[in-house]
C-alpha cells in the first residue's frame, strides 16, 4: 500500500487520455455534457480522498465546500470565470482552515456527522437568510459556454489529480498516511498533526469549491439547495470506497465507472434504481474489496492466502 | 519474485487503466454515434413527359414532420406532488382537445402533439438538467412550464441561452428578470398586495399576522404585500417563515394567537394552507380574516373543509366560470364543464386555470408565427394579443414578459361565501371581493366561528 | 369550548407540553440508536431511515387494512426487529469476525450502515413513490388545566415515556439486558473468548432498530411521511445520545427532553424555518466542546 504507484499510469491519464478527451467538443459535442458531469465527480472524488483516503478523517463535507464555491462565483459578478474560480476554491480553502480548527478535533465518526451536518446546517441558514434579507431564494450568476465549462473543469480534474500524485509521493503525503495509521504515534515521533490535517482539509476544499463555481455557470442561476446538495457529499464517498480510497487512480476509477453507469442508464430518470445500486455496491465492496477497485489484487492474494490457510 | 510481482503489478494497473479507457471511449462512441446519425437523405424523383425534353428531376421536399413534441417536466414527487396533478389535468385536457381537432395548425399543416414528461422530483436542480436534455438530446419543439416562482426564475438562463419561448404559468411574474424568452401569465404579486390592502383598508383592520412559505414565491408576495399594506398604514405584528413541506404550523400560530391581529395572512402553497386551516380548526384560532394564498380553490380544499370553508379568503384572479371570456375550445363555463367531465372533479381556479391558459397562449403564438421557430414565436409572443378562458392575455411591462390585461393579469382576493353556487351546484360560492372593480360580491367580516 | 390559552403562562405551559411530545419521541429513536452503539460498537447511520420504515409500516397497515395504528406499534416493531436481525446475520456479524478490533468494525459499520441508508431510502422511493403520504388519526383534541393536545401526540407522549422506561428496566433487571451494558467493555477480549457475544449484539441490533420503527410509528399518526424524512431523525439521534450519554438510556430521556425543549422554543422564538438549523447547531457545537462524545472510552 505504501510503495509508489507506476508513474506512468499517471502520465498516461494525464498526457494521453487528457488530450483525446480534449478534442470531444469538435469531434462529439454530444457527449460534453455527459463528460462535464463525469469529471465534475472525479474533482469531487480526489479532493475527498486527500482527506479520508490519505489522511483517514471520513470526509461527508462536500456540499458544503462546493456551495460556498458556488456562491462565491454568484456573488462576484466584476471579475472573469476563470479568476472567480480561483477565487472561490481560495475562500472555500481559507474557511476550511478556519473551520478545520475545531472541526479536526473531532475524530472517528463524529467526524463524519460533522461535516455532513455542516453542509445540512448551511444550506439552511443561506437559504432562510437569501429570504429574510434579500427577499429572494436564489441568486443570477454568468452563465457561460458548455465547452468552456468542460475544458475548465476538464483542467481542473488533471490538476487535482497531479496534487494528489504530488501529495501522496511527498514528505506532506507520508505525514498524511501516518496520522491515518495512528495520530497519536505520529505525534509522537514529530509530525505537525495538526497542521497536516488543516492542510490536507485545505487542499480537498480548495478543489471542491473550485469545482462548484466552475459547474454552476452551466445553469447560470442557483439557490441554497442547489449549491448544497447532499450528493457531492454521498456519492464521492462511494466512487473513493469503490475505486480505491487512499491511492491516485481510484478515485478517476470509482468517478468514471459509477457516473458513466449512473448517465448512460439513469440520464433520463428516477435515480432511486441507480441509489439501491450504489448502496449495495458500497456494502459489497466494503465486504469483499476493502481496498476498492485498485486493491483487487491485494484483496483476491488475501483471499487466496486465506483459502490456502483454511485448507490446509 | 520481487521482479516479478512488480510487472504483474505495473500489467494490472495497466489493464485498469485500459478498462478506463475502454469504459470511456465506449460510452463516448456511443453518444458519438447518437449525434452524429446524418439526417436521412431526401431521395430523387425524376418525371418524364411522354413527348418533349425531359424535364429537369426535381428533389422532394425535406421529410415531413408527423407531430409536434412538447417537453415539460412536472412534479410528481416530493414536496409539489399534490399541487401538480392540477397542471397535469389542464395540460392533459388542452392536448386532448387539440388532437380531437387534429391538433396544432403550423404553418397551415395540422400536426397532433405528443408530449416527452420528466418528473422534476420538486428540485431546480433536476429541472434544470431535464430541461437541458429536453432541449439538447430530445430536441423538443416546444416546452412547456413545471410548477413553481423558482423554477421560472432558475430556467431562465437556460431559455435565453437555448432561445426556447416558455410560458410560465404557475409561477408568479418576475418583471426584474432581463429575459427575452420567459412569458409569465398568471397576476402579479403587487396586484395581489394591491387587492389585499384595498379589503383591508376598507373593513378597517389596522394588524396584520403574517405566515411566509420559505420559497421564492412566499419571498415575492411578501415583498410587496409588506409594501402595500405599509402604504395603508396597516402593521405587521409578527412575520413567521416556514419551510416547504412543513409539517407543524402549532407554533407559529400559538404566537399569532396571543398577539390577535385583525387578519392573518398566509402566504402559503396548497400543502401549507391545508396544514394551517386544520391546525386553527384544532386550537379553535378564528381570526377577524384569514387568508391563505393557495390551493383553497379546489376539490382538495373543499372535500376536507366542507362548511369551515365559510369565511377563509384566498388569492384567485378575475375567472369566474361564468360565460364571458372566449378561449379556443370554447369560454370559461365550456371549459368548466369539459375539466369536470374529463375529470371527475373541479378544476382549480388557478392551479389548473393558468396552465391551460399557458396552452391556449402558446397555441395560438405557433398558429400566428406559422412555425416552430423559437425566436419567431417570441416575438408573436411579444407583441399580440390572446384570447383565453380567463380573459384576454397580452404581455407588456418594464421587461415585457409580464401579463398586463387589466381581466386577466389582475390578482384579487376570493372569499368562500354561504351562497348557492348556479354554475357549480356546490352550497358554497367563491366571490371575489377585492379589488372593487372586479368584485362579485362584499367582503363578510369578521370572519364567522368554526363550525362544531 | 371557550378561549384555550389566555395568558403568557398558558403558552409557555403549552410550549413546555410540546416540547415534552418532540422529546420523549426524540428520546425513544435514540435510544434504540444508544443501545446499537453502546452494546454492539455499531454506528447506525440508518436509524432515521428505520424510522421512516416504520411509519411506512403502519400508513399502509391503515390504508389497507384499517388497522388501528397502536396495533401497528406491535408489528412496525416486529418487522423492522427482523430487519435487524437480517442485517446482522448479513452484515454485521461477517464484518466483525473480519475485523482487527472492535475499533476497525465501528468504521465498517459506518460504511455499511451508510449503504444501508442508500438503499431503504431509494427502495422506499422506488416501491411507494416519492410523494408524501399522511393519514388522520385520534385527532381529536384533549385539553386539561387549560392546555390542549391532540390524541395522538398523547398517545405518542405516553406510548414513548412507557416504551423507554421499559427499556430501561429490561436493561437493568433481565440477564440480556445487563449483558448488553458489559459488552462494550470487553468486546475485544469477550471476542477471542466467544463469550454469547452473538446474542446480545443480535438482540442490540433487533431492538435498536425495533425502536425506531416504533417511533416511526408514533412519527406517522401526526406527521407527513416520505421516504426522504429519514436524515434529518438520524442526526437528530446522533444529538441527543451525545447530549445524554451513550448508553445510557436515562441519558436520552435527558438529552431528548433538552433537545425538544429548544427545537421548541427555537422554533417558537424564530420560525419553523430554523427547525432543522437549530437542531444542527446544537450538534455541532456539543461536538466542539466534546469532540469524542459524552462517552470516552
Amino acid at each position: 500500500m505504501s510503495s509508489l504507484e507506476p508513474w506512468r499510469n499517471i502520465v498516461l491519464a494525464c498526457v494521453v487520455i487528457a488530450p483525446l478527451l480534449s478534442l470531444v467538443p469538435s469531434v462529439a459535442p454530444a457527449f460534453v455534457l455527459f463528460l462535464v458531469s463525469v469529471l465534475t465527480f472525479v474533482v469531487l472524488t480526489q479532493a475527498w480522498n486527500i482527506m479520508t483516503g490519505y489522511c483517514g478523517y471520513f470526509f461527508l463535507g462536500g456540499a458544503t465546500f462546493y456551495g460556498i464555491g458556488a456562491y462565491i462565483m454568484a456573488l462576484s459578478p466584476y471579475l472573469p470565470y476563470h479568476l472567480n474560480i480561483l477565487l472561490a476554491g481560495s475562500i472555500s480553502a481559507a474557511c476550511a482552515f478556519a473551520l478545520g480548527i475545531p472541526f479536526l478535533r473531532i475524530r472517528g465518526p463524529y467526524f463524519a456527522i460533522a461535516t455532513f451536518t455542516s453542509g445540512e446546517l448551511v444550506k439552511n441558514v443561506v437559504y432562510y437568510l437569501e429570504h429574510e434579507l434579500a427577499r429572494t431564494t436564489g441568486r443570477y450568476l454568468a452563465s457561460q459556454e458548455i465547452s468552456l465549462v468542460y475544458y475548465t473543469i476538464l483542467g481542473i480534474a488533471i490538476a487535482a489529480t497531479l496534487v494528489s500524485y504530488g501529495v501522496r509521493n511527498s514528505k506532506f503525503g507520508l505525514g498524511l498516511f501516518s496520522i491515518k495509521e495512528n495520530e497519536d504515534a505520529a505525534e509522537s515521533t514529530g509530525v505537525n498533526t495538526t497542521l497536516y490535517k488543516l492542510y490536507a482539509f485545505s487542499l480537498c476544499a480548495f478543489f471542491t469549491g473550485a469545482t462548484g463555481a466552475a459547474v454552476v455557470a452551466r445553469f447560470g442561476y442557483i439557490d441554497a439547495w442547489v449549491a448544497f446538495d447532499s450528493t457531492y457529499s454521498m456519492y464521492p464517498v462511494v466512487m473513493g470506497f469503490f475505486g480505491g480510497a487512499g491511492t491516485v487512480m481510484g478515485p478517476i476509477l470509482g468517478a468514471a465507472i459509477l457516473r458513466s453507469i449512473f448517465e448512460v442508464f439513469f440520464g433520463g430518470r428516477d435515480p432511486y434504481p441507480f441509489g439501491i445500486a450504489l448502496g449495495v455496491l458500497i456494502i459489497v465492496s466494503r465486504m469483499l474489496l476493502p481496498l476498492g477497485l485498485t486493491g483487487i489484487k491485494s484483496s483476491l492474494s488475501r483471499f487466496s492466502k486465506r483459502t490456502a490457510l483454511a485448507r490446509s | 519474485m520481487a521482479g516479478e510481482s512488480v510487472s504483474r503489478r505495473r500489467f494490472i494497473n495497466y489493464g485498469v487503466t485500459a478498462v478506463v479507457a475502454g469504459v470511456v471511449a465506449g460510452v463516448g462512441g456511443y453518444y458519438a454515434g447518437v449525434a452524429s446519425v446524418p439526417p436521412p437523405s431526401a431521395p430523387t424523383t425524376v418525371t418524364v413527359t411522354a413527348t418533349g425534353p425531359a424535364p429537369p428531376t426535381t428533389v422532394a421536399p425535406p421529410p415531413k414532420r408527423e407531430k409536434v413534441r412538447i417537453g415539460r417536466c412536472i412534479s410528481r414527487s416530493g414536496a409539489l406532488a399534490g399541487i401538480c396533478v392540477h397542471q397535469d389535468r389542464a395540460i392533459w385536457l388542452w392536448e386532448e382537445q387539440c388532437n380531437a381537432k387534429g391538433g396544432l395548425n403550423v404553418g397551415g399543416q395540422k400536426l397532433p402533439v405528443e408530449e416527452i414528461v420528466y418528473d422534476d422530483r420538486s428540485s431546480l436542480d433536476e429541472a434544470m438538467k431535464f430541461y437541458e436534455r429536453l432541449i439538447t438530446v430530445d430536441k423538443v419543439d416546444l416546452l412547456m412550464f413545471n410548477y413553481g416562482t423558482f423554477m421560472a426564475a432558475g430556467l431562465q438562463p437556460l431559455m435565453d441561452k437555448y432561445k426556447m419561448p416558455f410560458v410560465c404559468t404557475t409561477s408568479m411574474p418576475l418583471p426584474d428578470v432581463p429575459t427575452k424568452y420567459e412569458f409569465f401569465v398568471a397576476p402579479s404579486s403587487e396586484s395581489h398586495g394591491v387587492a389585499m390592502a384595498e379589503l383591508l383598508s376598507s373593513v378597517g383592520a389596522k394588524t396584520v399576522g403574517l405566515l411566509v412559505i420559505e420559497t421564492l414565491f412566499g419571498a415575492d408576495m411578501r415583498k410587496y404585500f409588506e409594501a402595500e399594506l405599509a402604504k395603508k398604514g396597516i402593521n405587521i405584528v409578527a412575520t413567521h417563515l416556514y419551510p416547504m413541506g412543513v409539517m407543524d404550523l402549532s407554533a407559529p400560530l400559538l404566537d399569532l394567537r396571543a398577539k390577535n391581529p385583525d387578519a392573518v395572512i398566509q402566504l402559503s402553497y396548497p400543502d401549507d394552507a391545508l396544514l394551517c386551516t386544520q391546525q386553527m380548526i384544532e386550537i379553535n384560532y378564528n381570526p377577524k380574516l384569514f387568508y391563505s394564498a393557495l390551493g383553497l380553490l379546489n376539490a382538495d380544499f373543499t372535500g376536507k373543509f366542507g362548511k369551515a370553508r365559510e369565511g377563509i379568503c384566498c388569492f384567485g384572479q378575475s375567472f369566474v366560470p361564468a360565460a364571458k371570456h372566449q378561449g379556443v375550445y370554447g369560454n370559461a363555463r365550456d371549459w368548466y364543464e369539459a375539466y369536470v367531465k374529463r375529470w371527475g372533479a373541479f378544476p382549480d381556479y388557478t392551479e389548473s386555470l393558468n396552465p391551460y391558459t399557458g396552452c391556449e397562449v402558446l397555441q395560438q403564438a405557433v398558429e400566428k408565427a406559422g412555425t416552430l421557430d423559437g425566436t419567431a414565436i417570441r416575438d408573436v409572443l411579444a407583441r399580440e394579443t390572446f384570447d383565453t378562458v380567463a380573459g384576454p392575455v397580452k404581455f407588456g411591462g418594464p421587461n415585457g414578459a409580464i401579463n398586463i390585461s387589466d381581466i386577466s393579469g389582475v390578482g384579487t382576493t376570493v372569499q368562500w361565501q354561504k351562497q348557492p353556487d348556479p354554475i357549480t351546484g356546490d352550497e358554497f360560492t367563491a366571490h371575489v371581493v377585492s379589488p372593487s372593480r372586479l368584485a362579485t360580491a362584499k367582503v363578510i367580516y369578521p370572519k364567522p366561528p368554526w363550525p362544531k | 369550548m371557550g378561549d384555550y390559552i389566555s395568558s403568557t403562562l398558558d403558552l409557555a405551559l403549552q410550549l413546555v407540553l410540546s416540547g415534552l411530545v418532540l422529546g420523549l419521541l426524540y428520546a425513544l429513536l435514540a435510544s434504540g440508536l444508544s443501545l446499537l452503539y453502546g452494546a454492539a460498537r455499531v454506528i447506525n447511520l440508518a436509524q432515521g431511515q428505520a424510522l421512516m420504515l416504520g411509519a411506512y409500516i403502519t400508513f399502509w397497515l391503515f390504508l389497507l387494512f384499517n388497522l388501528n395504528p397502536i396495533i401497528s406499534i406491535v408489528l412496525a416493531g416486529s418487522i423492522c426487529a427482523l430487519v435487524g436481525a437480517s442485517t446482522y446475520f448479513i452484515l454485521f456479524r461477517p464484518a466483525i469476525k473480519r475485523a482487527e478490533s472492535m475499533a476497525a468494525f465501528e468504521f465498517t459499520s459506518l460504511i455499511l450502515t451508510f449503504g444501508l441508508v442508500l438503499v431503504l431510502e431509494n427502495s422506499s422511493a422506488l416501491l411507494w413513490g416519492a410523494a408524501p403520504k399522511t393519514f388522520s388519526f385520534m385527532t381529536e383534541i384533549y385539553s386539561f388545566f387549560g392546555l390542549y393536545l391532540t390524541g395522538n401526540r398523547l398517545v405518542t407522549l405516553l406510548g414513548s415515556l412507557i416504551l423507554v422506561v421499559g427499556l430501561q428496566l429490561f436493561i437493568r433487571k433481565t440477564r440480556t439486558g445487563k449483558a448488553t451494558t458489559y459488552t462494550i467493555e470487553e468486546s475485544d477480549a469477550a471476542r477471542i473468548v466467544g463469550v454469547n457475544i452473538d446474542r446480545t449484539f443480535l438482540f442490540s441490533v433487533m431492538i435498536g432498530f425495533a425502536t425506531a420503527a416504533v417511533a416511526g410509528t408514533f412519527y406517522s399518526m401526526f406527521y407527513v411521511t416520505s421516504p426522504f424524512i429519514g436524515t434529518f431523525y438520524t442526526l437528530t439521534a446522533w444529538v441527543v445520545i451525545i447530549l445524554g450519554g451513550v448508553g445510557s438510556v436515562v441519558g436520552c430521556i435527558v438529552g431528548g427532553l433538552i433537545l425538544g425543549m429548544l427545537e421548541t422554543v427555537g422554533v417558537f422564538f424564530l420560525s419553523p424555518a430554523m427547525k432543522v438549523a437549530i437542531n444542527y447547531t446544537v450538534l455541532i457545537i456539543i461536538l466542539f466542546i466534546r469532540p469524542r462524545g459524552l462517552f470516552t472510552r
